[in-house]
C-alpha cells in the first residue's frame, strides 16, 4: 500500500481533473444547453453537433472558448450561438469579434481601454484587451469600408497581404459567418416562428386551389395566392444565406441528405403543413424569446429523437462529438503531461522508487485517455488519426509515449516517463495553436480520401517523426542532466546511448517505409514514384539523417557524445519535414500552411544548436561522471 | 590498387556523400519556390553538376555537385564496399538486401528520369480522342486541308524550333524558316507606337498583334506558351531567286490562320506536341461530387470506352482518384476537370521504370527489419545475460 501511495495520489489528480473539467462544461442556465449541444446539424459537409458550430464560430471569431457580453457575463459557446440562432436582436449587441489590428481599430467607433477594477493590477497587467472586441452593430457603422477593402484585399494572393489586409478579410468572413448564423434556422421577419407556421397552414390550402385553377386556365383569386407568394419570396432568398443543413431526409437508395429550414419551409407551399423537425425548431425559437424555459427543455429532446428517428448515425455521431468536446481530452492530456513531468524530475533528487511507479502509471492513464480522444476523432470522422497538420501534432505525442512506455518499462527509472511529457506537452500545445481558428475535423479532399494509404504511408511517417523526436529528446536530456546533474553515471550513460541508438534503427525503419509507401500511393494516383516535391523531400532528408547517423556509429566516427549530438540535430530535420516543408507554400502536400509560425520553428532550431555546443563541452566539466 | 578499393569501399565516403545529398535535396526544395518543382529536380537533381550561369564571363560554373554525380557515387560506393567490405554470412543478409535494393533504387530513379514521359488527355464528353498531349513541348502543325475528307498534317516538335533554322520537308511546296522562336510569350496589339522589331510579320494576326518574350515559368499550375515568326518561301531549284509567301506570327491560343499555295490549302499553327496512340478513347460521361454545402470536391470519375484500332475491341473503364487506367505501355490517370465538370483531363504517363522501385523497396524494407530484427534479439539476449 505503502509502496503506491503516490500512484494512487497521482491517479486521482488525473481523474479529478478529467472529472472537473467536464462538470465546467455545462453552462449554469435553467434552458437545457446540454441537449440544445447534442442537435446535428451539417455544416462544412459533415455532421457534427450544434456544440461544435459554436465552439468552432465563437473560436474563430472570438478567438476564445467563452463570450463575454456587453455588461461582463462569460458565456459558453452554445448560450451564445442559441442567442444568435433564435434572438439574432440580442446577439448583434455582443462584443464578440476581436479585432486585434490598430488600423481597423482605427476606422470603428473609439472603445475606452477599461478603467474599471483595481489600479495596482491594471498597472501590473495592463489595461486588458476588451476594447478589442467589437459587437456587429458597432461594426455595421464602418461596414461599407471593410467590404470593399476586403474586397481588394482578396484579390492579393494570400501571402503578400499586409497585417491589416489580412485582418480586414478575416473579419468580413467573420462578420458573413455570423450573419449567416442568424438566418440559418430563422429569418427573423415574423416575431413568432410557431404563429408563423400556423398562418401559413390557414393560407397554403386555399392558394394551392388557386394555383391548380390557374394552371388549367380558370379564373382564380390571386388575392389568396399572394400572401403565400410573399411567404416563398422570404424563404427563397434566406436559402443561400443559411449556414447549415437542418433537416435528415429519408435515405433514397441508401445516400442520405440533408436540407436547409428555407427549403423545408419551402415545401410546405406544397404539402400543405410543416415537419416535425420544422415545428419543433419553431417552438424552440419562440420558447427562447419568451423565455419559457419548460417548453424549450421539453421540445430538445423532441427534435433529438425526431432527427435520431430519420438519421440514427448522425444522432449518435454527434453524441459522442459533444461528448468528445466535453472530455476536451488533448487539453486534460496536457494537464496529465504536467503531473508525469513534476512526478518524474522529483523521483531523481528523492530517489523514491514510489514518484518513479506514479510517474510510470500516470503515464499509462494520460496515454489511455490520449488514445480515447484519437479514438473520438476516428469514430466521428471516419477517416485514419492523422488527416492534417493539427492531428499529426496529436499524434507525434501519442507515438512518442508509447515509445516512452516502453523504454520504461525495461529500464524503470524514469527517464521514459519525463521525455514522454515533455515531448507530450510540447506537442499538444503546437496542436492547439495549429487550430487557428478552424474546424479541424475537415473532410479529406478527393485525391486524399483513402483510408488505407492514409493509415499505410501517414501513420508510419508520423510514427517516424515521433520516434525521431523521442530519440532527439533522450540526446538532449543527456546533455542536460550530464552537464547540471550527477544523474548520468556511466551505466545510464550507457543505456540512454543504446536507447537513442535502437529509436534511430527503429525510426530509420519507420520514416524510410513511411516514405516509400508515399512513393506506391503518389504512383498510384498521379503516376510518378518520386516527384521532388517538397514534402517527399523533407521525409527522404529524415531518412538520409538517420542512415548517416547509423553509418557514423557502425564506422566508430562518432561515440555515445557524437551520437546525442547527432540526434538532436534529427530534431531540427524532423522538423523541418513535418512543419517547415509545409511553410514553402508549394507541391502537393502543402495543406495547412502557415506564415506566421515560422519565427518559433526557426527559435526551435537554434535552441537545438544551442544543445548541440552544449554537448561539446569538455566531459570534465560537467557535473555527471559520464565517463566513469 | 588496393588503397582505391579501400577509399571507394569507405564508410567517410558514404557518409561524405548521404551528407552532400541532404545539401542538395534542401537547396533544391528551397528553390522551387523560384523555379517550380519542375525546373529545381532539371537544376539540382537530374544533373551532375549544379551550375550558376555567370554573365561576366559568358559560362556555366559548376558549384556543387549534382543528383547524377551523388547517386554515381553512392552507387560505385556501394559495389566497392559490397566486393571489399560486406562477408557472406547468414547474420549479414539484412545488410545485403538493404544495399542490393538501394542499388536497385538508384537505377530505378535514374531510369525514370532519363526515360518517363508525361502527357495529358483532355476529352469533352461524348468526345472520342486518339492522341495525347505534351505538358511542356509545343509543335508547329501544318496541315494540308485541300480535300475534305482527308487532312494531311506535318508536324514540326519545339526542338527544332528553337535552332531557327531552315526547315524543308518533301511533301510540302515550300520551305519554313524559323526567324524567331520565344520560349514563353504574351501577345500584345499592335498599333502606329508599336517598335519595328515587332513589325516583321505581314501575314495574318500578325498584322494586328505581336508577341513578346517573357520569361520561362517552370511553376507547377503554369505552362510556357511559345510563339514564333516563321516566314514561307517557295522551293526554289537553283536558278531563280526563291518567292517569299510572307511571314506569320503562330502561338497558341491565337486563331487558326490559312495559307494557299499552288491551288492547295494549308492551315498552320502552334498547338501542344502530339503522340498519336494505338486506341481511341471516348468520354462517356464525367461526375464529380461534392460535401453537402461545400465545393470541396468528394469524388471525380470519367466513364470511358477505350477502342483497339489493331484488335477492334472495345472496353469500357472507370477511372477515378487512386485508380488509374493502365492501357499498353501508358497509364491514364484522372488529373482534373474543367467547363463545368462536362471536360476531363486525365494526366499520362510512360514509365518503363515503374516496377523498380516497387521491388527495390521492398528488398530493402524487409531488409531492415530482418537487420533490425536481429539486433533487437541480440539485444535482449545481452540483457536477459545481466539480470542473469
Amino acid at each position: 500500500m505503502k509502496r503506491s501511495l503516490f500512484t494512487i495520489i497521482a491517479l486521482c489528480l488525473f481523474f479529478g481533473t478529467i472529472y472537473s473539467n467536464y462538470k465546467r462544461q455545462t453552462p449554469k442556465s435553467p434552458l437545457d444547453y446540454d441537449s440544445l449541444g447534442k442537435v446535428p446539424v451539417v455544416l462544412n459537409g459533415r455532421i457534427q453537433p450544434l456544440d461544435s458550430v459554436a465552439r468552432n464560430t465563437l473560436l474563430a471569431i472570438n478567438g476564445k472558448s467563452t463570450a463575454t457580453y456587453q455588461d461582463g457575463s462569460r458565456h459558453k459557446p452554445i448560450e451564445w450561438l442559441a442567442e444568435v440562432l433564435f434572438q439574432p436582436q440580442l446577439a448583434v449587441d455582443r462584443p464578440v469579434f476581436r479585432i486585434h489590428d490598430d488600423g481597423l481599430r482605427a476606422i470603428l467607433p473609439y472603445k475606452e481601454p477599461d478603467q474599471s477594477g483595481n489600479m495596482i493590477k491594471r498597472m501590473i497587467l495592463g489595461s486588458g484587451s476588451s476594447h478589442h472586441y467589437y459587437s456587429l452593430n458597432e461594426i455595421r457603422t464602418a461596414y461599407d469600408k471593410i467590404r470593399q477593402d476586403a474586397i481588394e484585399a482578396s484579390e492579393i494572393e494570400g501571402q503578400l497581404r499586409n497585417r491589416y489586409q489580412n485582418a480586414v478579410v478575416n473579419l468580413a468572413n467573420n462578420v458573413i459567418r455570423f450573419y449567416n448564423l442568424t438566418r440559418t434556422v430563422h429569418h427573423g421577419e415574423s416575431p413568432s416562428f410557431v404563429d408563423e407556421l400556423t398562418a401559413l397552414q390557414t393560407i397554403i390550402p386555399a392558394a394551392i386551389e388557386e394555383t391548380e385553377k390557374q394552371q388549367r386556365g380558370e379564373e382564380f383569386d390571386s388575392s389568396k395566392l399572394s400572401p403565400m407568394l410573399g411567404f416563398m419570396q422570404v424563404y427563397r432568398t434566406f436559402e443561400s444565406e443559411a449556414l447549415f443543413f437542418t433537416h435528415p431526409m429519408p435515405p433514397v437508395e441508401g445516400e442520405q441528405t440533408w436540407k436547409k429550414m428555407s427549403v423545408a419551409l419551402d415545401e410546405i407551399t406544397r404539402d400543405g403543413k410543416p415537419s416535425e423537425i420544422t415545428q419543433l425548431y419553431a417552438t424552440l425559437v419562440d420558447s427562447y424569446r419568451q423565455g419559457d424555459a419548460a417548453t424549450f427543455n421539453q421540445a430538445v429532446p423532441q427534435l433529438l429523437s425526431a432527427i435520431e428517428s430519420i438519421d440514427s448515425e448522425a444522432a449518435s455521431k454527434a453524441k459522442a462529438e459533444r461528448l468528445f468536446n466535453y472530455l476536451s481530452p488533448f487539453y486534460v492530456s496536457i494537464v496529465g503531461y504536467v503531473i508525469v513531468l513534476l512526478l518524474a524530475v522529483f523521483s531523481w533528487p528523492l530517489a523514491s522508487q514510489g514518484l518513479n511507479r506514479a510517474a510510470y502509471w500516470t503515464t499509462v492513464a494520460v496515454f489511455a485517455f490520449h488514445t480515447i480522444g484519437m479514438g473520438f476523432r476516428v469514430y466521428i470522422i471516419d477517416y485514419a488519426p492523422v488527416i492534417n497538420l493539427y492531428s499529426s501534432a496529436i499524434y507525434v505525442g501519442w507515438g512518442a509515449t508509447l515509445l516512452a512506455l516502453i523504454i520504461e518499462k525495461l529500464f524503470k527509472n524514469g527517464i521514459g516517463s519525463f521525455v514522454a511529457s515533455v515531448i507530450g506537452i510540447g506537442s499538444l500545445i503546437v496542436a492547439h495553436h495549429l487550430i487557428d481558428g478552424k474546424d479541424t475535423l475537415e473532410q479529406m479532399k478527393a485525391v486524399l480520401d483513402s483510408n488505407f494509404w492514409l493509415t499505410v504511408h501517414v501513420l508510419t511517417v508520423t510514427f517516424g517523426y515521433a520516434s525521431t523526436f523521442f530519440a532527439g529528446f533522450v540526446a538532449i536530456f543527456y546533455v542536460i542532466a550530464g552537464l547540471t546533474t550527477n544523474l548520468i553515471t556511466k551505466q545510464i550513460a550507457k543505456m540512454l546511448s543504446s536507447v537513442v541508438f535502437g529509436i534511430v534503427c527503429f525510426s530509420t525503419l519507420f520514416s524510410f517505409f513511411g516514405t516509400v509507401t508515399g512513393g506506391i500511393w503518389a504512383d498510384q494516383s498521379w503516376g510518378r514514384f518520386w516527384g521532388w516535391d517538397p514534402k517527399e523531400n523533407g521525409a527522404i532528408l529524415l531518412v538520409l539523417w538517420n542512415v548517416i547517423i547509423l553509418h557514423a556509429r557502425w564506422g566508430g566516427f562518432a561515440k555515445t557524445r557524437g551520437i546525442m549530438a547527432m540526434a538532436i540535430f534529427g530534431n531540427v530535420v524532423t522538423s523541418w519535414s513535418w512543419m517547415g516543408t509545409n511553410m514553402l507554400g508549394i507541391g502537393l502536400h502543402s495543406y495547412g500552411f502557415m506564415n506566421s509560425a515560422f519565427q518559433y520553428l526557426a527559435g526551435f532550431w537554434i535552441l537545438q544548436l544551442v544543445f548541440i555546443l552544449l554537448a561539446y563541452i569538455p566531459q570534465n566539466r560537467w557535473k555527471s561522471p559520464v565517463n566513469g | 590498387m588496393k588503397p582505391l578499393l579501400k577509399l571507394l569501399a569507405s564508410l567517410e565516403l558514404t557518409i561524405g556523400a548521404f551528407v552532400l545529398a541532404m545539401v542538395l535535396i534542401l537547396f533544391g526544395t528551397i528553390d522551387q519556390a523560384n523555379l517550380g518543382i519542375h525546373g529545381a529536380t532539371e537544376k539540382y537533381f537530374y544533373t551532375v553538376f549544379v551550375t550558376q550561369y555567370i554573365p561576366a564571363i559568358d559560362i556555366n560554373v559548376p558549384y556543387m555537385p549534382g543528383g547524377y554525380l551523388i547517386g554515381f557515387a553512392l552507387l560505385v560506393n556501394m559495389t566497392a564496399a559490397m566486393i571489399y567490405r560486406f562477408r557472406l554470412s547468414t547474420q549479414k543478409i539484412g545488410i545485403w538486401m538493404v544495399h542490393l535494393g538501394f542499388v536497385l533504387l538508384l537505377l530505378g530513379e535514374f531510369i525514370s528520369s532519363v526515360f518517363q514521359e508525361e502527357a495529358s488527355l483532355t476529352i469533352d464528353e461524348g468526345q472520342t480522342v486518339d492522341f495525347t498531349e505534351s505538358f511542356r513541348d509545343s509543335e508547329l502543325a501544318i496541315i494540308d486541308t485541300t480535300y475534305p475528307d482527308k487532312d494531311r498534317v506535318y508536324a514540326i516538335p519545339q526542338a527544332m524550333l528553337e535552332r531557327k533554322q531552315q526547315i524543308a520537308i518533301d511533301e510540302l511546296p515550300f520551305n519554313i524558316s524559323v526567324d524567331e522562336f520565344m520560349p514563353n510569350s504574351v501577345v500584345q496589339r499592335r498599333n502606329e507606337s508599336t517598335p519595328d522589331f515587332a513589325r516583321l510579320a505581314n501575314r495574318g494576326i500578325g498584322l494586328q498583334a505581336y508577341a513578346i518574350q517573357v520569361p520561362e515559368t517552370g511553376k507547377m499550375n503554369d505552362r510556357n506558351v511559345p510563339a514564333a515568326i516563321i516566314t514561307l518561301f517557295s522551293k526554289s531549284n537553283g536558278q531563280e531567286d526563291p518567292e517569299v509567301l510572307g511571314t506569320w506570327l503562330v502561338r497558341e491560343f491565337i486563331p487558326n490562320q490559312t495559307v494557299t499555295y499552288q491551288d492547295r490549302e494549308y492551315t498552320i499553327l502552334m498547338r501542344r506536341e502530339r503522340e498519336m496512340i494505338n486506341y481511341a478513347i471516348t468520354l462517356k460521361d464525367f461526375s464529380h461530387d461534392r460535401y453537402l454545402g461545400t465545393n470541396i470536391p468528394k469524388n471525380f470519375s470519367s466513364d470511358v470506352t477505350v477502342h483497339d484500332k489493331t484488335t477492334g475491341l472495345e472496353q469500357d473503364f472507370l477511372i477515378y482518384m487512386n485508380n488509374p487506367l493502365r492501357y499498353d505501355d501508358l497509364t491514364f490517370y484522372q488529373q482534373g476537370f474543367m467547363n463545368d465538370d462536362k471536360t476531363t483531363i486525365l494526366q499520362v504517363v510512360r514509365n518503363p521504370g515503374r516496377s523498380l522501385p516497387y521491388i527495390s523497396c521492398t528488398i530493402m524494407t524487409l531488409g531492415l527489419v530482418v537487420q533490425f530484427g536481429l539486433s533487437l534479439q541480440r539485444f535482449s539476449k545481452k540483457r536477459k545475460k545481466v539480470a542473469a
